[in-house]
């Protein structure tokens, strides 16, 4: 026997999945799976990054049946995603090697390369426009045919050199050793305190945008004098390799070319003081880091000085308390906690209706 | 039937599902593992096991004479990667070996106390699965006592009871004969030698 106070319902339950199926056509609509794919670049790059699954035609599909609903899109990629086998690691990918779309520096003007500006809505006004409500498929060929993207020939953009290197050319950045450990996988265990970098990396990268957002703002807003200078941001679409399954050891050139993502990586610099030997105080340039899948600027600037934050161990901020920080921002534990509260708390509410009862 | 590699193991789960929770109760694979045709010293249905378990992400150890080419075989297969018999999380004892069964049982990780899921699982192939009155068992999953014969000599029970003194610690085991009989022992379940 179950559980008797929350038994029945199923007809219910039915009319209630069939009254949702109406809500999303009642407008006498079929909304494309393709027009999704070529026009919301945005939330599919929003899905796939908090989903952890970078499959634009799966997303595409995810939006549709959540109606566009982020947080729900994103949890059926994540229970399709956990169905998936996993069988082979990608090498390591080099985002200094590969293409770039756009890449912008805050701190310095003249980067080699040139300020690349890319697709952004940085530089627009922010005016509905109300064009848009007449367009037709005719005006999108004109558009296309009569646009030439500029083949700047001078700029190799798959040869980019990274920003932060101008500052450890200088010596002005920490330096640390290579760290080659396998890294922790969030998606196969329990998060456990205190938590390796790779891990907190992980969960930052999938966390939900607007929590990552706020709370990279709420660490700005008390950082004082240690405000991040985003160094370099830049959205690249990187390749990616596997090497043959049963010769792991072999040459990176028989390696198997499975693909491109597309990503947004932001390298913030923070400054910190050092004392040297002389007892004077140094100033010193550390990096806060962040990705995401697609085009997420905002999320990846924010999860860069999460990233920082979260290392300053000794800090009073919420912000560099992982706990907090990690379970807060993850979407399907903090919607899923959420959600669970509306599921029948009969029994444990009459309980307390009972002892407040007897108090009287 | 070839073997179907998606549905033919979806079945051979179910069933190894089953025979893991009511330990004692035989399931048979012959059906699902009928259509392989690979030739090697593992007996049909112990290749039906590989497909069930082994992936990329998994380690595993295989008892045999044969078991460098046991092996090999099996890394092509799964795309899983050999490791030592301490570090596997699925260790494959052959017919041929059945003899170091107990030895195994002090080699085979048991889990920590955090993570005791961290532990090998034991593919053991048997002469015969059986429900004749040799073993008794209890524990649960098992409404009163149920039997089981593996046709195996019976030092390996004292080296399990060992393995599992401490709970939630221990090895979990499957028994396979080459007539597709799947009968399995997690290591919640007690045995008595004799009715």
């Amino acid at each position: 026997m179950g559980y008797v106070a929350v038994k029945g319902g199923t007809q219910a339950i039915e009319a209630s999945i069939e009254r949702l199926k109406f809500e999303r056509l009642k407008g006498q609509e079929v909304l494309d799976v393709e027009a999704i794919k070529s026009g919301m670049r945005g939330l599919i790059d929003q899905v796939m990054s908090e989903a952890s699954l970078y499959d634009v035609g799966l997303a595409a599909i995810a939006i549709k049946q959540a109606e566009g609903s982020a947080e729900e899109a994103v949890f059926l990629l994540r229970a399709f995603r956990s169905t998936l086998p996993r069988k082979h690691v990608t090498r390591v990918a080099d985002s200094a090697t590969a293409e770039v779309e756009r890449r912008i520096s805050a701190s310095f003007k003249d980067v080699p390369g040139g300020q690349i500006l890319g697709a952004s809505t940085d530089y627009t006004q922010r005016l509905i426009d109300f064009g848009l409500l007449s367009e037709t498929k005719a005006d999108a060929l004109n558009f296309l045919s009569n646009y030439r993207s500029e083949d700047s020939t001078s700029t190799d953009l798959g040869a980019l050199p990274k920003v932060v290197d101008y500052l450890r050319e200088e010596g002005l950045l920490v330096l640390f050793e290579d760290d080659d450990q396998e890294p922790d996988d969030v998606t196969k265990m329990n998060l456990e305190f205190p938590t390796s970098r790779s891990t907190r990396l992980q969960m930052l990268t999938r966390g939900q945008t607007g929590a990552v957002i706020s709370l990279g703002y709420s660490a700005l807003r008390t950082y004082g004098a240690a405000h991040p200078t985003v160094g370099e941001l830049r959205i690249a679409n990187i390749p990616l390799y596997i090497h043959h399954p049963l010769f792991e050891a072999c040459d990176e050139g028989e390696d198997y070319y499975i693909g491109d993502i597309k990503v947004t990586e932001v390298e913030s610099f923070i400054t910190t003081e050092q004392k040297n030997q002389l007892g004077k105080t140094d100033i010193q340039f550390s990096i806060g880091y962040g990705v995401a899948f697609g085009q997420n600027e905002t999320k990846a600037i924010a999860m860069s000085i999460l990233d920082k934050a979260l290392q300053m161990k000794d800090s009073p901020l919420p912000v560099s308390n992982e706990e907090f920080v990690l379970y807060s921002i993850d979407t399907v534990e903090s919607t899923g906690f959420i959600s669970h509260l509306k599921l029948p708390h009969y029994v444990t509410f009459q309980s307390k209706l009972d002892s407040a009862r007897k108090k009287v | 039937m070839p073997f179907d590699k998606v549905h033919d193991t979806q079945q051979i789960y179910r069933k190894v599902l089953h025979a893991m929770s009511r330990p004692g109760e035989i399931s048979n694979i012959f059906s699902e593992v009928e259509g392989l045709t690979l030739q090697s010293a593992m007996l049909k249905p112990t290749v039906g096991f590989l497909y069930l378990l082994l992936d990329r992400e998994v380690g595993f150890h295989v008892v045999s004479r044969h078991a460098d080419e046991v092996s090999q075989l099996i890394a092509q297969l799964t795309y899983s990667k050999e490791t030592p018999i301490e570090e596997a999380d699925y260790i494959f004892v052959l017919q041929d070996a059945l003899g170091e069964l107990p030895a195994v049982f002090g080699k085979g990780k048991t889990g920590n106390l955090i993570d005791p899921q961290k532990s090998a699982t034991l593919i053991v192939e048997c002469p015969a699965v059986a429900n004749n009155q040799v073993l008794s068992l209890k524990g649960p999953g098992i409404k009163s006592e149920n039997f089981l014969d593996l046709g195996l000599s019976p030092e390996w029970l004292k080296a399990r009871a060992l393995a599992n003194s401490e709970y939630p610690l221990g090895i979990d085991m499957m028994f396979v004969d080459g007539m597709g009989a799947v009968a399995c022992l997690p290591r919640t379940s007690q045995i008595k030698e004799g009715a």
